[in-house]
């Protein structure tokens, strides 16, 4: 027998958010709204509400200007206002305002210039010191580190604030919410109207905060005002929804949450587990075989459609935002009009990838308010071959059922458990056409000043090859964290790009990629001298990734300067996009 | 519907082609009876079509213009180098004389040449790398290597501990050893083959029977790294037989045209003469 050590198991708040959170601070949150009306009892014994604050949340200070939301980001933490007041700016700010980056279409004759240069240093940047500083500080935002921690503020807040919608938010109230608990982007800009306390507060804390029935009614009602009914009229088929039927559904809609948010943090771990662990790991939404009593719309994430096959579980596609699952179930109960005790269940499986937000919308609802307005051609045709009916599973071994893509189904598997789905703009080569060349890289590398934003190697199913580059996700986990809001997604090309001039090097993007897709690289002045902290004497880091060539007038230069056509970049979130690329390259 | 697209486009560019070369023939029969120098139109087409297919590189490194994909330029410049063919025969007929024509001719063919076995390797390539098993980088086949041999001899060492496997350990030693240390030779990058694997395996196949069940467990294991070798030799070769065909093809492009240029001067220098 093998020797063992002994430890201490490990505990969910081994880790508190503040480690320098003392008691006297935490008296004073409590006392102060909303905790002091919270009902103590509701919360269990293994996590009071004392401990939830103490481990789930920190307290920050924030000076006039500081922004302490910007409008696109990717949040985890929702925000509690303790003292002083904020603003949230509900009009649109410039990127440039927010730390981030707009992406600026580069002259032919200077991107010309580029392309025929040869570049000894690579990585050269920038750097305001002295007089550039003092210039540099006349921008619109600039850096400032308060309580050890960088923040980005705005200049002239009164300025801003004089050409902008806002509305203040003061002691007790909450924001950042909807952006934590959804992981969606944020609509809107939070800057500190004067000098503020906070409290902030991580999702897992938030979640638990949640047994609170006030705090839960407060939160629902937020989300059902601010965004619930827009999610509705949002989704394709209710288009033509009546807004008083629009009302009695959203009214109806449950909101549930499965699986874990911060699924990149062990990601590169669970994806060395065995398929069938995997699957078996991930979140149930929908057991097959059980009665259809909702359709569940994807709010965010992912989640998986499959069915029992064998011993495991085929995989049929996987549905993101907006995407909706038991459409066909019910829409066929109605059609074909049977008996209720013999609706036809669920046909298949539906699981979240990783994390997976849904709205579940009841089927009587559905059927009263909003069945009645889906157009006929949008209305599903009935199930042929039920793989269940109201008495169980019809046949033993079900032939397999092809995806509405015709995607392989190995394929889709390969997707969905490397989470390659989550990809916008993935590079993909046919390694049945690509020679190796690597013109791709030389390309990258002259677009981006001598180095390359990417490796040509990645992981590969059968022939195609999903390269190690920014994939411009759909769930940016590397945006959450960034301190200082340089790694933005551009709000029109949806590209996710980072500003060398508010980046700290402090890798936080880097090690949330799930997909090892940022690298840090040390950067270089004018004269390709290495940049050197000035006390710790090592070298000066910054993220750099894919831009998707945004300074270039012709695109991605990798996929253009492909000679094979092998390299493509494309959005994996849709098979059957996928599909067709695939079909193409077998022609 | 796109591989009909495509091979209608590949079928026009190709009529296209060879539509050109004759009406290159024709001018050629004309300007012979109008102006008694038939080989200027035909020099000059040459010429012409070997400056355009030039562009290629340039348009790989101005990957900003916006004038179309490089794989676009890449087949034009394959269709121009058969319309290049035709003017060449037009031009010079298959039998050169003079010293200079002659290395002119040779390094032309040989370009045609290198460019129809480029097309060959290109498009054959891919394939054999890909049934070599995941792509990898050339840059990490070295490491890659090395992790095999040592992988290789420390599975040799443990089986030169017991008695019952000793002999895979001397079979390492006397056959397997120099295979994972080497590095192969360069008619191996020439023409990659399976006859090295072949051998390796079926001799290591002879030693089971000497073997004990973990014996033939390391023998099992030292087969795989035989595979896994193999292939990495392989996609080396592959690897470094296309860069080896760039180097060639641009070295006699260089070289063409430096010899073209002379032609050129001297039918100039000479002409009427």
């Amino acid at each position: 027998m093998t020797a063992a050590t002994t430890i201490e198991r490990p505990n969910r708040w081994d880790h508190p958010f503040d480690l320098t959170m003392r008691d006297r601070d935490l008296e004073w949150i409590l006392s102060l709204e909303p905790f002091s009306s919270m009902d103590r009892d509701r919360f269990t014994k293994s996590s009071p509400l004392v401990d939830i604050i103490r481990n789930d949340a920190r307290v920050n200070r924030y000076e006039t200007g500081d922004i302490i939301v910007r409008e696109g980001e990717y949040g985890s933490c929702a925000f509690i206002v303790l003292q002083g007041s904020v603003r949230v700016i509900v009009t649109s700010l410039p990127i440039g305002d927010l730390g981030g980056s707009k992406p600026k279409t580069v002259s032919l004759w200077k991107a010309l210039r580029s392309s025929l240069m040869n570049y000894s240093v690579a990585e050269v940047r920038k750097i305001a010191q002295g007089k550039d500083h003092a210039q540099a500080s006349l921008a619109a935002t600039s850096i400032r580190e308060v309580d050890d921690r960088p923040r980005i503020f705005l200049q002239d807040v009164d300025a801003v604030l004089k050409d902008c919608e806002s509305e203040p938010l003061g002691p007790g109230e909450i924001f950042g919410e909807l952006a934590a608990i959804t992981r969606s982007p944020s609509n809107y800009t939070v800057v500190a109207e004067g000098p503020v306390v906070l409290l902030e507060m991580r999702w897992q804390g938030l979640r638990l905060l949640r047994r609170d029935p006030n705090f839960q009614a407060q939160l629902d009602r937020r989300y059902r005002e601010a965004s619930l009914k827009t999610q509705l009229r949002e989704t394709s088929i209710f288009r033509f929804i009546p807004p008083e039927n629009l009302e009695k559904l959203s009214d109806a809609t449950q909101l549930r949450s499965y699986g874990d948010r911060e699924w990149f943090a062990d990601y590169r771990e669970t994806k060395k587990l065995d398929v069938q662990e995997k699957i078996k790991a991930e979140p149930l939404l929908i057991q097959e075989g059980s009665p259809a009593n909702w359709l569940v719309v994807i709010r965010s994430g992912f989640a998986r459609r499959s069915y029992q096959h064998g011993h495991g579980h085929r995989t049929i596609s996987y549905l993101g935002r907006g995407q909706m699952y038991g459409l066909q179930e019910l829409i066929h109960n109605v059609d074909v009009g049977v008996h209720e005790d013999q609706l036809l269940p669920y046909q298949e499986s539906l699981r979240g990838i990783g994390f997976v937000d849904a709205l579940l919308i009841p089927r009587r609802e559905f059927i009263e308010h909003a069945l009645p307005f889906i157009r006929n051609e949008e209305r599903t045709k009935p199930i042929r071959q039920p793989r269940y009916d109201a008495h169980g599973p019809v046949v033993e071994t079900a032939e397999a059922k092809s995806n509405e893509s015709n995607l392989d189904p190995a394929l889709l598997e390969f997707l969905v458990d490397n989470r390659l789905m989550n990809g916008l703009q993935a590079m993909m080569i046919d390694t049945d056409r690509c020679t190796r060349c690597d013109d791709c890289v030389r390309a990258c590398a002259r677009t981006h000043e001598g180095n390359p934003r990417f490796v040509r190697s990645g992981p590969q199913f059968d022939r195609y090859q999903f390269t190690q580059a920014c994939m411009h996700c759909i769930d940016p986990v590397c945006m959450i964290g960034c301190p200082t809001g340089a790694i933005a997604r551009d709000t029109e090309s949806g590209v996710i790009a980072i500003n060398p001039e508010t980046c700290i090097g402090c890798k936080v993007c880097a090690e949330s990629c799930p997909y090892s897709n940022i690298m840090m690289v040390e950067i270089h002045d004018a004269r390709g001298h290495k940049l050197v902290d000035r006390e710790s004497k090592l070298p000066i880091l910054q993220a750099t990734k894919c831009d998707l060539c945004q300074s270039s007038p012709t695109g991605p230069a990798c996929q253009l300067a492909c000679p094979h056509e092998a390299l493509v970049r494309i959005n994996l979130s849709n098979p059957i996009e996928l599909q067709e690329w695939i079909r193409r390259k077998a022609a | 519907m796109d591989s009909k697209k495509s091979r209608l486009t590949k079928s026009f560019a190709f009529i296209a082609t060879v539509l050109a070369v004759w009406l290159l023939f024709v001018a050629q029969r004309w300007s012979e009876r109008s102006l008694g120098r038939p080989d200027f139109l035909t020099g000059y087409a040459l010429l012409a079509a070997s400056l355009t297919m030039m562009l290629l590189s340039m348009r790989k490194r101005l990957l900003v213009l916006p004038l179309g994909s490089v794989a676009r330029w890449q087949r034009a410049h394959h269709y121009l180098g058969l319309f290049a063919m035709g003017s060449f025969v037009l031009h010079a007929g298959v039998r050169v004389q003079g010293g200079l024509e002659t290395i002119l001719a040779l390094l032309f063919w040989g370009i045609s040449l290198s460019g129809l076995l480029g097309w060959y390797i290109n498009y054959s390539t891919p394939k054999k790398l890909r049934a070599a098993g995941r792509s990898i980088l050339r840059e990490d086949i070295p490491t890659l290597r090395d992790e095999l041999a040592k992988r290789a001899y420390s599975l040799a060492l443990n089986a030169a501990g017991k008695n019952e496997s000793a002999c895979l350990a001397e079979h390492y030693m006397q056959h397997l050893r120099p295979f994972f240390q080497k590095r192969r030779s360069l008619a191996y990058c020439l023409v990659p083959n399976g006859r090295m694997r072949r051998s390796l395996l079926h001799d290591l196949d002879q030693v089971v029977r000497y073997l004990g069940p973990d014996g033939r467990i390391s023998q099992s294991n030292l087969s795989q790294l035989v595979r896994e070798k193999d292939d990495l030799d392989f996609q080396w070769a592959m690897l470094i037989r296309l860069r080896g065909w760039v180097i060639v093809h641009v070295s006699l492009i260089w070289s063409f045209y430096l010899v073209v240029a002379i032609h050129v001067y001297s039918v100039y220098r000479f002409h009427g003469s």
